[in-house]
């Protein structure tokens, strides 16, 4: 097998380097660092980047005041630490980031990363397999190839540097480091089933169909094929579009419990929803969290008056997740917040699926979303979705982006970067216990909250110092601020970039921080009140944290 | 105390809310037949708003009746508590006055729901008389004009959704001057009107604040279009 040595030089000279805590604990980490790394980075006038995270991260295991850690890691720990202040000594590293009460300095990498990606090539050097594919991931999850680039290594006895790849599968894992010994390719792109670059049509140009036809239950119907046909069954519910029945299909007899129709109103079918709908049917986005058209329902007069779809089960967020507190704890009484964490998890893996097909949801509100019990979701109205030039004709300004909040529905497409305001509205609210983002003091209309940005939730020191005419006193009252203190930090930090800064990441990179909160709450989370809907009290800050906030704070006056 | 326990059921329900008041004649002339009506459109329009879980929680209703008096006899935030009175007919029509008050209420609960961080939906306002005001411009003071300078002002700013229903035999003469929209009640369908009313606010609860809703078709209580 041929080896590839890795150029350090230009590796320098191309990348911003970050080094993870891991690493830092390895035997051969100073010398490595000082002999072959730091010679480079002063050729090329250039510096790494030391977290304070990761310098928190080793300080803490060295001192270990709570006595967990066997000693030979805490020497660990204690030569990492040196060879951190050696290279922040010599002018190697620049000391950056949040020194705070972060637990877990690789969410903080996603997150460092994901920002930075755009603006410059980042590499990472960590012995971390699993963080390792996580950051790699974002060269995969990146929109439209913007990306600059994204390596990750791992420091390596024998080479030096080694670097990772995303696994395949099949390959074999190296015994030692648990590293892929040789380069492997990429797995292939899988084509989008639609096109994210095609022209708005202009869906107020219509044509009536004049479907004369009314259905109701008990009438036939025929697939496009006209070989199937299907009894309509009862009604499940109604809405301003259409009506929902259940249906049997009269070939096999059977009442289907998987499928159900959706059928217009009069009129409420035109030529362009219902090219809409064929090309829908012709490409399946097939997933359970998702009631995607699967066939079109025709009268035996061939007229089209509806679809079939996946049913949806449970309750919509608006009436369970998001509704007054009695309602909630009526309807679910048995979840806690591993619940909650989950149900956005199963959102997300339904987002991304239909971003990564260049399918945008447009009008996500908690009433287009269901959930059971068992913390499965469905996202229903799927024939309102923007799809290729065919605009979502509908929204919510409840889960609109500031940017296009004034512009009117259906006549312009919106963006993956719009919906992402959107998908972060939804993930807050599922969070928040159905409370807006932008509910502040003094706050009012929705609408209005959102054009003015007013989060008004607190996060951490760096808010004082980056958000201007930010007001302690405006966070509202009630058990708002407590859910919020019990939020980890890297799903906090996410949401105060989206709501204070307009900085927002995509579905990808939500699910791998909320997978770490998922992650955090099965463990075992310090502090009991984590996992209640509603805490009684605020998050309770481990007392050598608070400790070492004051004597940060001491140092910095 | 009970200041601070509506404080905190503000402040626990994340629903946005949308402030209702209504306005009833009670004058004289509703006598008999029509504040029998008018009370059971009541009732069937408070039942259907708890009935539904999301209206009961976003619904926020208040009602004044103008007869012998302007009297409240519902407030915001009581809707879950109160048992409501039968409503009696007798004395004049202080339509100015009730919708000054109305006017005063709803900017009142809008305070309370900024100090409570509580979003909400524009009010509602719901206008019910059958006759011409006794506080018009008949009077020294004229508090219809003085309240349609108001409301119209507010409507126009979409500050406020107004309904203006005229009873039989009223005229449509000083409701139109408050702006919004207008519609005579076809003889006694108090009962269908408020079927409507719950269903509207049941179309606003379920869409989003600021935006634009579609009412149902009002034709079951009247026999103009909007």
């Amino acid at each position: 097998m041929k080896k590839q040595s890795i150029d350090i030089p230009n590796l320098i000279k191309e990348y911003s380097i970050f080094i993870d805590t891991s690493s830092l604990m390895r035997s051969q980490a100073q010398d490595f660092l000082m002999q072959k790394i730091s010679p480079y980075l002063k050729i090329e006038n250039k510096k790494l980047v030391l977290m304070k995270e990761v310098t928190d991260e080793l300080f803490k295991i060295k001192e270990d005041k709570k006595k967990q850690q066997p000693p030979e890691k805490r020497l660990e720990a204690k030569k990492g630490y040196e060879t951190c202040i050696k290279l922040i000594d010599q002018d190697c590293a620049n000391h950056m980031g949040k020194s705070s009460s972060v637990n877990y300095a690789d969410n903080f990498f996603l997150v460092k990363f994901t920002e930075e990606r755009y603006k410059r090539k980042l590499c990472l050097i960590t012995q971390d397999r699993k963080l390792s594919n996580d950051i790699l991931d974002l060269n995969e999850s990146s929109s439209s190839g913007k990306a600059k680039g994204i390596r990750v290594f791992s420091l390596h006895k024998a080479e030096g540097l080694k670097e990772y790849f995303l696994s395949e599968p099949k390959k074999t894992v190296s015994n030692s480091d648990k590293l892929i010994n040789v380069t492997i390719k990429k797995p292939a792109h899988i084509k989008p089933l639609f096109s994210d670059n095609t022209k708005l049509i202009d869906i107020k140009q219509t044509k009536s169909l004049k479907i004369e036809a009314s259905i109701k239950s008990k009438d036939e119907l025929f697939d496009e094929s006209g070989k199937n046909v299907y009894l309509i069954g009862d009604k499940i519910g109604s809405g301003a579009e259409g009506t929902v029945y259940s249906i049997s299909n009269m070939n096999s007899k059977t009442i289907s419990s998987r499928s159900v129709c959706k059928i217009y109103s009069k009129d409420m079918l035109d030529n362009h929803r219902l090219e809409k709908l064929q090309l829908m049917v012709k490409n399946q986005i097939s997933s359970n969290g998702i009631c995607w058209p699967k066939s079109l329902l025709y009268t035996s007069k061939n007229e089209p008056v509806g679809f079939i779809m996946n049913k949806a089960e449970g309750y919509s967020l608006k009436r369970s997740l998001f509704a007054h507190p009695k309602i909630f704890e009526e309807k679910l009484p048995s979840w806690d917040r591993a619940n909650l964490v989950k149900v956005c998890l199963n959102i997300l893996n339904a987002v991304n699926l239909l971003h990564k097909n260049n399918v945008l949801l447009g009008d996500i509100n908690g009433g287009n979303i269901m959930v059971n019990d068992k913390c499965e979701t469905f996202i229903v109205d799927a024939d309102s979705f923007q799809i290729e030039g065919y605009p979502c004709p509908v929204g919510s300004p409840e889960f609109t982006a500031p940017e296009i909040q004034k512009i009117k529905f259906g006549t312009f497409l919106r963006t993956k970067d719009n919906e992402y305001f959107s998908v972060g509205t939804l993930l807050f609210m599922i969070l928040m216990c159905g409370k807006h983002p932008y509910s502040s003091v003094d706050g009012g209309m929705v609408t209005d909250n959102i054009e003015k940005a007013q989060f008004p939730y607190p996060f951490g020191r760096v808010d004082s110092a980056s958000r201007i005419g930010f007001d302690p006193s405006k966070p509202p009252p009630g058990p708002w601020r407590k859910i919020w203190s019990h939020i980890p930090y890297t799903s906090k930090q996410s949401f105060f970039n989206c709501f204070a800064k307009n900085e927002r990441i995509d579905g990808l990179s939500w699910s791998k921080i909320l997978k770490n909160y998922h992650n955090t709450l099965e463990k075992g989370a310090d502090d009991p009140q984590s996992y209640a809907i509603i805490p009684e009290n605020y998050k309770v800050v481990p007392q050598d944290v608070i400790d070492k906030f004051k004597n940060d704070k001491q140092e910095e006056t | 105390m009970s200041l601070i326990l509506e404080d905190r059921e503000l402040a626990i329900n994340p629903n946005p809310r949308v402030p209702i008041c209504i306005a009833l004649d009670t004058s004289a002339s509703m006598t008999g037949n029509k504040i029998d009506e008018l009370n059971k459109g009541v009732k069937l329009f408070l039942d259907a708003i708890l009935e539904d879980e999301v209206t009961r929680f976003s619904a926020d209703i208040a009602i004044i009746t103008f007869g012998r008096h302007v009297e409240k006899v519902l407030d915001f935030g009581d809707v879950e508590n109160i048992k409501l009175h039968q409503l009696t007919a007798g004395g004049g029509t202080p339509m100015g006055g009730a919708v000054l008050e109305a006017l005063r209420m709803l900017e009142d609960r809008k305070k309370q729901y900024k100090k409570n961080g509580v979003t909400y939906w524009q009010p509602w306002l719901i206008v019910m008389t059958d006759g011409m005001a006794t506080d018009g411009s008949m009077q020294l003071v004229d508090k219809v004009k003085e309240a349609a300078i108001k409301t119209s002002k507010l409507v126009k700013d979409k500050k406020l959704n107004l309904f203006s229903i005229i009873i039989e035999p009223g005229t449509s003469e000083e409701l139109e001057t408050f702006g919004g929209k207008l519609a005579p009640l076809d003889g006694v369908k108090f009962e269908e009107f408020f079927q409507w009313l719950s269903q509207s606010v049941s179309v606003v609860s379920e869409s989003t604040p600021g935006t634009g809703f579609k009412l149902p078709d009002p034709q079951s209580w009247t026999s103009i279009e909007w």
